[in-house]
């Protein structure tokens, strides 16, 4: 997992990119046979214990999952911590501090 | 012996009530965006059915993608709006099997802004709906799509 986190103006940016297949489940691997969805179901990112985005995801998103969005405040060095867990109960979480602009 | 039974049965216990609370917690975090069985709509107009009122056209909400795409795979998709106290953000594609892509939950002090990458079966309407005050209001945008990403 990737995650970076900016102050920029009065809010933090963050970037969270997840090391997953997303796979839908509806296509066919080479020899022809079908492929099982897994996929992430649900994101979740806090700052200083706080929640400031939870997601659910569909099939739809991309292998990879990038997720982007801002909160207002954040101080550079604070903690960032991003939890997530996919259609087949695996889990993974990974945390970042907020970087100067 | 019976000491050691209830240690065990108390240790069970505690188990029990940390998973429960885990669990527990893990719900309450969740219980913000829609369930799951939001994302089991098969048509666009299912899905926005079942978001609960029907979205208002607004040009208040933006959804950003590109006029054209290559591959269907990986589509930048971004969505904003400038309607205050807005608490869920929703992407939908118009020709996927399943049109609900993501839901995201927006707690006070995060702004109504989303961006990700969205697989896209074909040429077709990328719609942006955003929650504020129990209200739906929506945009949405086309795009060309030369080679389907839903496999």
């Amino acid at each position: 997992m990737r995650i970076r986190a900016r102050r920029i103006g009065p809010s933090t940016e963050v970037n969270v990119l997840i090391s997953h297949p997303m796979e839908t489940g509806l296509g066919l691997d080479a020899d022809g046979g079908s492929r099982e969805a897994h996929y992430i179901t649900d994101v979740e990112v806090s700052h200083l214990e706080r929640v400031v985005f939870a997601v659910q995801l569909s099939i739809a998103v991309s292998k990879d999952p990038l997720l982007s969005f801002k909160f207002s405040g954040g101080d550079p060095g604070d903690r960032i911590l991003v939890t997530w867990v996919d259609n087949t109960g695996e889990r993974g979480r990974g945390e970042a501090t907020i970087l100067s602009p | 012996m019976l000491a050691a039974r209830s240690r065990r049965e108390l240790l069970t216990r505690a188990g029990l009530l940390s998973v429960a609370t885990i669990l527990g917690l893990h719900e309450q975090a969740f219980a913000v965006t829609a369930g799951r069985a939001l994302f089991e709509a098969t048509s666009l107009d299912e899905a926005l059915t079942a978001l609960g009122a029907r979205p208002v056209p607004s040009d208040l909400v933006s959804v950003r993608v590109p006029s054209v795409v290559e591959d269907g795979a990986v589509v930048p998709v971004t969505v904003s709006s400038a309607i205050p106290n807005v608490d869920a953000i929703f992407l939908l594609v118009e020709h996927n099997p399943l049109p609900l892509a993501l839901a995201a939950s927006i707690p006070v002090g995060t702004e109504a802004f989303v961006s990700t990458r969205l697989k896209l079966a074909g040429t077709g309407r990328v719609h942006g709906v955003v929650r504020a005050e129990g209200a739906l209001y929506t945009t949405s945008m086309e795009t060309r799509v030369a080679r389907g990403g839903c496999h």
